[in-house]
């Protein structure tokens, strides 16, 4: 499977393009279903976060900034590099939410990069030339 | 879009004969959907025995998440019961993954 690019709006509803092309890549790398569910689930989550909170001041009125993702195979895994043109923010670095919490305790919201670590394999983050450059791998055969 | 009904609930297993709502979702639930949503579902926070029918929903986010933890905490503050009923695997996954499962009544589709 070639290392394909492709550039979405980044704008919330692009997301079910993004998702659709992750689950084409899914679906062209041979992944086991599960596997599948739990990329659009991570990939989703990071848009959607993406999109939310990295924007700040970095509209371009009439000229919407672009999301761009790469996907390729390495190493019996598939491999999604989600960049945005925003503020610098490292999703790997940020404290693991509790999830033992009764539902009176229960703080609304966080779960997001909980599924990601939970989805995935292994995931990078880096910023470079002004651009988040996020990169998760997940094994093709991956069914928990 | 929705189906939202006061009704004998059918999905009642004890048949105490109390009334359900009984509020059904379908499609992804997203932060793209949910917005659509909200306002109705948590308008069943003035309601009694909740339930909420996922046998349409193949796809939850945290965005869904949000959406039900609101409603769930809400009626909790009445002693008002929530119930998911007919979650498919996927949605089932999510709800585990988020550990809601200690909290809420949830009955996998069969």
């Amino acid at each position: 499977m070639a290392m394909v690019e492709q550039y979405f709006p980044w704008q919330l509803e692009a997301l079910p393009d993004v998702i659709g092309f992750v689950a084409q890549r899914c679906q062209e790398s041979g992944c086991s279903e599960r596997a599948r569910q739990q990329l659009e689930l991570a990939i989703d989550e990071l848009f959607t976060n993406s999109v939310m909170h990295n924007r700040n001041g970095v509209d371009h009125p009439g000229s919407p900034a672009s999301f761009r993702i790469r996907s390729g195979l390495e190493d019996g895994c598939i491999w999604f590099e989600l960049r945005d043109p925003g503020e610098a923010f490292d999703p790997t670095a940020q404290p693991p939410v509790p999830t033992e919490e009764g539902l009176s305790e229960r703080t609304i919201g966080g779960l997001g990069l909980h599924f990601v670590r939970k989805s995935v394999t292994k995931w990078r983050w880096r910023y470079q030339n002004g651009c988040n450059l996020l990169t998760l791998w997940k094994a093709l055969t991956d069914s928990d | 879009m929705s189906e939202s009904e006061i009704e004998n609930d059918a999905a009642n297993p004890e048949g105490n004969g109390q009334k359900s709502s009984v509020f059904a979702l379908s499609g992804r639930l997203d932060a793209v959907s949910v917005p659509q949503w909200e306002s109705e579902v948590l308008a069943l926070a003035d309601q009694s025995d909740v339930v909420l029918d996922l046998g349409e929903v193949a796809y939850m986010s945290s965005a869904g998440l949000r959406m039900i933890l609101r409603l769930a905490k809400r009626l909790d503050e009445r002693r008002e019961s929530l119930r998911l009923v007919k979650v498919q695997p996927p949605v089932y996954q999510v709800l585990e993954m988020s550990g809601f499962l200690a909290f809420l009544t949830v009955e996998q589709a069969s």
